[in-house]
Formats: C-alpha cells, structure tokens, sequence
C-alpha cells in the first residue's frame, strides 16, 4: 500500500523520527541500557511494514549512527551495543520477510525485540562483561522486551493504519 | 481464551502439544536422573578419593558410595601408620600386638609379595620412612645422613623381622630396626575394600581411583571404563588411554608407582619416595614409572612398587612367574615397554 | 480500569493475525519455562572440610570466606565465577590443585588442610566429541 510520497522520502522521515525517539528516550533516567522502551524501533517496524525490508534496515542504521552522534556516543561501547541489537532486529525480519508466513506488527516487533535483547547481550559479553553469569539474567531481560515489543508493535500498528488511509507525509508527525 | 486464535479445538491441542515440548526439552537436558554417571570426591588417605558410579538410581546411589567411603576410612584408621591409634601403629609402638583378623591377612600376603620379589617390596621401612620424612605433612628438601641411613640398613639387612601368630592373631616385630609401613599396599587394599562394599549395595558399574590408583568393574552403559595415564613428567598431559574391556565386563585394578609422586630435588638430584631395602636409598632403577595391571588393586600396589624397586630386567623376569599381571613401564629416557596384555593404547 | 482492558484486548484482536498470536503464546511460553528452571548448580561451590560440608557460596557475587582447616585458617576466594583457595597458613603443601575452578565438578584441593572446594552439579561435556574423549578418571 504506497502513498504518493516518495519512497526515500518517507524513509529519511521515518528515520528522522526514528532518530528523534532514540534521543529523547535516551534523555530518559532508566536503570541501565537495557531498561529502554525502544520506541525507535516502532519507525523501523512502520518502515518495514509499509514499505520493506530494505527500507526497515536503512532506517535503523541512520537511527543508530545518527542517534549516537547526536548523544555523543558514536563508537563508544554503548554505540556498539545499540548496533548489535539493531543488527539482531533486522536479521530477524530479513527473515520473517522470506517466511511464508503472515506476520503483523505485533508478532515482528516480539521477535524482534527478542532479537534485539540477545544480539545486545551477547554483544556485551563479548565487549564487557565476559563472564557467563550474564546471561542468568538474560530470561528476565527477554521477558521486559516481550513487553516493550507488544508496546511497540500495537503502536507501530496504530501508525501504519494512519499511513495506509491518508495520502500525505503529514501522517507521520499527527 | 477464545478470542485469541481462529479456530477453537485444534489449536489448544497443538499449543499443549508445544509446551509439553519446550518444557520437556528445557527440563530434560538438566534432570539429574537422565545422567547416568555420578561421581563424588573425598579427601581420604592423604590424597583425593573419587567413586563414579554408571546407572544406579540417585538414592541408592548415594548410599552404596557413602558406605564405600566409609569402608575406605575405617581401613585408613585400621592401618595407617599416621594415624597413632591404628591397629598398625600400636604394633610399631608395642613390637607385638593382637590384630584383626583383616589386617593379619593383610601382613600375610603382603610377606607373601615380599617374598615373589626377594624383598624388593617390603613393609617393614617405616623407620627409613620416617627418616626420609616423605610422608610428613611438610615435605622434606634434603635427605638424611648417610650415617644414619648406613646404621639402619646396617639393624634391617638380615633375615625377616615381622612374626605372625595365625594361632594368636598377633603380629610381632623382632628387629628393631623394623616398624609396619602398610602405604605401599593399604591405599589398593582400601581401592577392594571399597569395590566389595559397592557390590554389596548392589552397585555393578563403578570406577573407584584414589589418587591416581583404580580399579573399575563393569561399564558405562555400552562403553567400556576409559582411564588416562598422566604423563610422569608433564601433569597435564597423557600417555596411555586405558579402556576397561571391549564388550565383555572387565574387573581390573591399575596402580601406578613413580618417581614423579613425592619427591625433591637436592643439589641437582631427584630423591623420590620409593625406596630401595637393600640400600635404603630412592630406588635408580632407570625408570621413571611402573603401571600393573591385575584383578586385585592389593597386589597391583604390592607389586607396582616391587616392579619399580626391581627394574626392567628384573621385572620381565618376575613376570613371568606370575599370572594375570599386565605392566607397563616408563623409562627414565622417555622410551617405553608393556606386556603383551597391558590394556592400553600409547597416545 | 476495565473499560480500558476490554480497549486494550479489541485492539490487540484487530492489531494481529493469526501467526501473531502463535508468535507471543511460543514465545511467552518459551520465556516461562527459562524462568522457572531450577538454579543451576554450576554457580556454587561447596566447601568441605574433612568431607563434612561446611557450606555453599555463590559464585554471582565475589567474596573472600575463611574457613578453619587442620593447619590454620584457609580462605575461599569468589570472583568474577570463579573459585579458588587464597591462603593458608601451613608452610609447603601437598595439594593436588589449587588453581581457579569454574566449570562444574571441577575440584581444588588443600590435602593436609584437610580442605577441598567443589563447584557443585555434574561434569557436563560441551560436547560429544568431547564426551568421546572423555576420561573417567586419570592414573599417576
């Protein structure tokens, strides 16, 4: 279902705003990285939903890259953790994209967030921590992002509903 | 429920039959119940005593291997010349005592393998033990006078020196220059002891290895008992990868005697622990180890220190006297020898 | 309150197909069952002295425990998972390991403390071809 905007246009708003919702989550005192919401991750969902795989991965790239900029963390370790999650999260559609099956918003966002917490934390075992006691917390780490992905994923519906009906950019930001 | 899949029935039953599924693979894989082998570890005799068991069901399990452990401490406390109120000690200290009758045949047969290796194993070096201070708790750097060891060997060369009354069940010591010292036999005779008190509780698979001797009856299932040799001079590494049997069960005992166990080096030269009765020194025998195989650990022990004291040529002579032994040795440029039906592939 | 639930389950009932709803009842059941596993007993050690236990520590947090041995006193240092015996007051022992132990059924030992510290639970290969090499005991 396409609007008549163009495509890379809509990709630089997603990400745009997906960028924005990084930073202002990040402005956010939480008890670590892991203890996000994640709502950038609803621009990539609303991307890959409306108007690809590819396009959902351009966006979390420029999310990361230009999240991390605006805070100040480019290639810092936090930059690295974000992009694993990142990295995770889009493998995971790439293949729910080749799938047979029909997944919407909601079902993509769990397993991508799922995703998205193991590539982090395995990540920082790899860069930090390095012992395996890590991963004893990872079930419970799994269990707040299959929250946060069911969040973001009825979100990421909401919004899709919006862009499908009306044909104008200014959907985006209502 | 019924607002959250399209169709009713079916999909209940696929969903129950996915976490009887999921449950069933997490919860398998850490059930103690599907491992079949156990292992426990206690320190006993001065060094680590392991008893794995295969196949025995948890509770018997650890019953049958507690009261194994407590067979092996009730031995230690019965012959150990450590220990001051052992049957053994109060021998030393009395030069006649009336004993077990367990631990008379103890003395019996290890005479009798005194005698098969014209006193190169004997039990009666406890005061040239002592002496060479190998089993204080601080080990020794520096070995004794020649004096002293020259007076000694001087009181122990002749003749026999330990009496036994079958009549009385004493033992007497009538050299002075003689005191009990059972460790070159106790420790294998602890490993049976241990074996008859897991059959007794009914076990048929078990590999007892206290500190680096063993013995093991049965298999693991449908694969054999499979046991590496260390290497003498390099711990971590292996020389020999003995396997207990190839189909049939095997009950085997392999002690290991060397030079590499307790020893120091004193100006540039190694004194090891097992010593020669005819000169009261660190045997030199040009080996650096011997492993016996055989069905008694008792005699595997008795023997192993007689084949070191003995040397090779010596040995193979000795060997074929004698039925159902298997040894391998390792000599002390590295190079080795086994007996044709030594279980054990060099690797 | 409730009026809010029913809104909240309408909207999820509109918001996902079929394979959605298969995708959070697996994964929510997958994510239980990892929960409410038992501990696993690779992350404790046990300290015996004289083969009578004394006590367990935990190896998620480090820690230095004292312990009274034959000879004086023996210390148990945890850290970072990992266990091993720090001091002790007797002068050259005999002990046959006393290295850092993490992995399961591994052993360190101080023999004339009369000490020996165990990371619980069994020996577990990481895999076959490990189990295939396996040995079920060493002879020295």
């Amino acid at each position: 279902m396409k609007t008549d905007i163009r495509p890379d246009l809509l990709i630089a708003y997603f990400a745009a705003a997906a960028v924005a919702a990084h930073v202002l989550e990040a402005a956010i005192p939480g008890p670590g990285p892991w203890f996000k919401m994640g709502l950038a991750n609803i621009f990539t969902l609303v991307a890959f939903f409306h108007l690809g795989w590819g396009a959902a991965a351009i966006v979390s790239i420029i999310r990361v890259v230009a999240g991390s900029l605006a805070l100040g963390t480019f290639l810092s370790p936090t930059f690295f953790l974000s992009f694993s999650g990142a990295t995770g999260a889009v493998a995971l559609m790439g293949v729910v994209a080749l799938s047979p099956f029909r997944l919407g918003p909601v079902g993509v966002s769990i397993l991508a967030s799922l995703a998205h917490m193991v590539s982090q934390v395995v990540m920082a075992w790899v860069l930090i921590i390095g012992h395996d006691g890590i991963f004893l917390a990872l079930p419970w780490f799994l269990i707040g992002s299959w929250f946060t992905g069911l969040v973001n994923g009825l979100l990421a519906f909401l919004i899709l509903k919006r862009v499908a009906q009306h044909q104008t950019m200014e959907i985006v930001w209502r | 429920m019924k607002w959250l899949f399209a169709k009713r029935g079916s999909n209940l039953i696929s969903l129950i039959f996915i976490v009887s599924l999921v449950y069933g693979a997490f919860f398998t894989g850490s059930n103690s119940s599907n491992n079949k082998k156990h292992t426990t570890t206690q320190l006993l005799m001065g060094t680590l005593v392991s008893i794995t068991t295969w196949g025995v069901e948890d509770k018997k399990e650890s019953k049958a291997v507690a009261d194994a452990f407590l067979e092996i401490a009730r031995v230690e406390s019965l012959m150990s010349s450590h220990k001051k109120s052992s049957q053994v000690s109060l021998i030393n200290l009395k030069q006649s005592q009336i004993v077990d009758k367990e631990l008379l045949e103890l003395i019996k047969e290890a005479q009798r393998i005194k005698k098969l290796s014209n006193g190169a194993f004997d039990l009666g070096l406890g005061k040239l033990i002592t002496m060479w201070g190998f089993s204080t708790d601080n080990p020794p750097n520096k070995p004794p006078e020649d004096t002293e060891i020259a007076s000694w060997l001087n009181e122990f060369k002749e003749g026999d020196g330990i009496a036994i009354s079958e009549k009385n069940n004493s033992i007497s010591i009538t050299k002075q220059a003689i005191a009990l010292d059972l460790g070159g036999i106790a420790k294998g005779y602890a490993i049976d002891r241990a074996i008859v008190s897991l059959k007794k509780s009914g076990v048929q698979n078990a590999l007892v290895n206290a500190g680096g001797d063993l013995r093991g009856i049965g298999k693991k299932g449908d694969k054999p008992w499979r046991v590496g040799i260390q290497h003498p001079r390099k711990q971590d590494k292996l020389i020999v990868a003995t396997q207990w049997s190839n189909g049939q069960n095997v009950d085997m005992a392999m002690v290991t005697s060397g030079d590499y166990e307790r020893f120091f080096i004193y100006k540039e030269k190694r004194y090891h622990h097992i010593l020669n009765p005819k000169n009261g020194y660190p045997a030199k025998s040009g080996l650096q180890s011997v492993s016996v195989q055989t069905n008694s650990a008792t005699l595997a022990d008795g023997l192993s220190t007689a084949f070191f004291v003995l040397g090779e040529k010596a040995s193979k002579e000795l060997l074929k006297q004698i039925e159902d032994v298997e040894i391998l040795i390792v000599r002390s440029d590295g190079t080795h020898w086994q007996s044709k039906g030594f279980r054990g592939e060099w690797l | 309150m409730k009026n809010l639930g029913f809104k909240f389950f309408s909207l999820l009932k509109k918001a996902t197909y079929p394979a959605d709803r298969w995708v959070m009842a697996i994964s929510a059941i997958i994510l239980i069952a990892l929960v409410i596993q038992p501990h696993r007993a690779g992350d404790e050690v046990s300290i015996y002295k004289d083969n009578q236990l004394l006590m367990n520590l935990s190896l998620n947090s480090d820690s230095i425990t004292p312990v009274e041995g034959r000879l004086g006193e023996v210390k148990i240092e945890v850290k970072d998972g990992q266990a091993r015996l720090l001091e002790y007051s007797s002068l050259r022992l005999i002990g046959t390991k006393t290295g850092w132990i993490k992995n399961r059924g591994e052993i360190a030992v101080c023999v004339p403390c009369g000490i020996l510290i165990q990371i619980k639970g069994d020996k577990k290969p990481a895999t076959t071809e490990q189990k295939e090499k396996l040995f079920d005991g060493i002879a020295r």
